[in-house]
């Protein structure tokens, strides 16, 4: 009988493990899922500035219509892209491109006075601000939940149970 | 900014206590005492041998005396070295003084022990660093733990309470077990792992929307900072209120007083976004007082 015990208390300890090691993948999992939302949360704030934006500028600036149009452009792609890796191009494009039309607004001394600009210009670097913080720890959350699962021992359970590496968000954010 | 150095200011003490006269009295007067002691206790226990215990006791008494000298210059040199490494700086000092007791954890322990105040570091008044002993009995022994607290007023109530303190399995253990007993809810989680990783933020039960609110991404990238920044200083952080409270378990010493410096550096992101946060400055010195126990 005393093989048979050992052999079952062998199987218990390695259900517990895997259990263990599961529910904790569970937890790093959604909690990349949630920096995720985050990002996303950060990201929408960022979009919904730049209609805001093209409107307080195009008033001054009348000739700056190819850049608006541009902001446009990039704004739609990056709301089409969904997931960390399809959003990271899109995202660096459109805040590389809603820095510069800041940059060429400045340019306008009217504008650059104006109260309605100075408050959109300042929720746009808070925003910024925000989105480059959404990054950092959903970069952080993925870089733990990828050691986790990509080491021994969970590694060689981690495929069985589901769980596979998660992706950074590599998005260049204003020079960041 | 010519800042003293300690061992400088150390040599001047001694030289100062070597020269006056009231010291080698004193020094004298403990020899005397002891020989004194020491006769009659050789008289009472071993007749014989009394010369023995009058110099034993000559010996000891003037050593008690030479030893009471040495920790006075050193008290003596703690407080002259920083008076004059804060008045360097522009900066003011007290070596003494009551612990803040307006935060929960000030008010931790069986008893509160205060001193090294440091203020006028920043432009924005209301900012008081010390050194918060928090003593804890235990039969006759106490065991004393030293906390570098910085603390100040904004100039309104941010939130009804909001503890960031170094993760503890035995404290989760407990709370879950009598959190319900208590106004203090368990661990709120926030999205990063690394932060629930270090620490443990709780706040009031059925308000962790407000703490949510206040620890946006940016937020909690400072705090992740000053732990990356001090990784073994036990940090703390605690907003009763407009009452703000930041706490790391490290010991102030005049041979090392870079650690202010470090403290306020790593610190300063934090107050600033705090201030922010709620409007404007802090409160005055005076107002800040507030919370000091009497």
């Amino acid at each position: 009988m005393t093989p048979l015990y050992v052999v079952l208390a062998l199987f218990a300890v390695v259900g517990l493990l895997l259990a263990l090691s599961f529910n904790r993948l569970v937890r790093l999992r959604n909690k990349v899922r949630e920096a995720w939302q985050d990002v996303d949360v950060q990201l929408q704030r960022r979009h919904d500035l730049i209609p805001r934006l093209v409107e307080v500028v195009e008033g001054y600036a009348v000739h700056e219509r190819e850049l608006f149009s541009e902001l446009a452009r990039l704004r739609s792609e990056a709301e089409q892209a969904s997931g960390a890796i399809a959003k990271s191009a899109p995202e660096s494009e459109l805040a590389l491109a809603l820095a510069g039309a800041i940059a060429v607004a400045e340019g306008y001394p009217s504008l650059r006075a104006a109260d309605n600009f100075l408050s959109l210009q300042k929720e746009i670097a808070e925003t910024e601000n925000e989105v480059a913080a959404a990054r950092i720890i959903y970069n952080g959350n993925v870089r733990i939940y990828n050691t986790r699962v990509q080491t021994l021992p969970v590694s060689l359970c981690a495929d069985l149970l589901g769980f596979g590496p998660a992706s950074f968000f590599q998005a260049e954010l204003n020079g960041a | 900014m010519f800042e003293p150095d300690y061992h400088e200011v150390e040599a001047e003490e001694r030289r100062h206590l070597l020269r006056s006269f009231g010291y080698w009295d004193l020094v004298a007067l403990g020899a005397v005492a002891g020989a004194g002691l020491g006769f009659f206790y050789g008289r009472v226990h071993e007749p014989s041998g009394e010369a023995w215990y009058v110099f034993a006791g000559m010996a000891v008494g003037a050593l008690c005396a030479l030893i009471v000298g040495w920790a006075k210059v050193q008290s003596r040199v703690r407080e002259r070295f920083f008076s004059r490494w804060a008045a360097a700086r522009q900066w003011q000092y007290e070596a003494g003084g009551e612990p803040f007791e307006d935060t929960l954890f000030l008010q931790s322990g069986d008893k509160r022990a205060a001193g090294d105040f440091f203020s006028g570091f920043w432009p924005e008044p209301g900012f008081v660093l010390y050194q918060h002993k928090r003593i804890e009995k235990s039969g006759d022994d106490e065991q004393v733990t030293n906390y570098m607290v910085l603390h100040f007023s904004l100039s309104r109530p941010l939130i009804d309470l909001l503890q960031i303190s170094p993760r503890s399995h035995t404290i989760e253990l407990g709370e879950k077990l009598f959190g319900h007993l208590t106004g203090i809810d368990g661990r709120i989680e926030l999205e990063s792992t690394e932060l629930d990783e270090h620490f443990r933020v709780s706040g009031l039960r059925g308000r962790e929307d407000e703490v949510r609110r206040l620890l946006t991404p940016s937020a909690i990238v400072r705090l992740l900072e000053f732990q990356r920044g001090l990784p073994h200083g036990n940090a703390r952080f605690e907003i009763l209120g407009s009452t703000v409270a930041f706490s790391v378990e490290k010991t102030l010493s005049p041979k090392q007083p870079q650690l202010i410096d470090q403290l306020l550096e790593l610190w300063r992101p934090i107050a600033v976004w705090l201030m922010e946060e709620a409007g404007s400055g802090t409160q005055s010195p005076a107002d800040a007082d507030g919370g000091r126990s009497s």
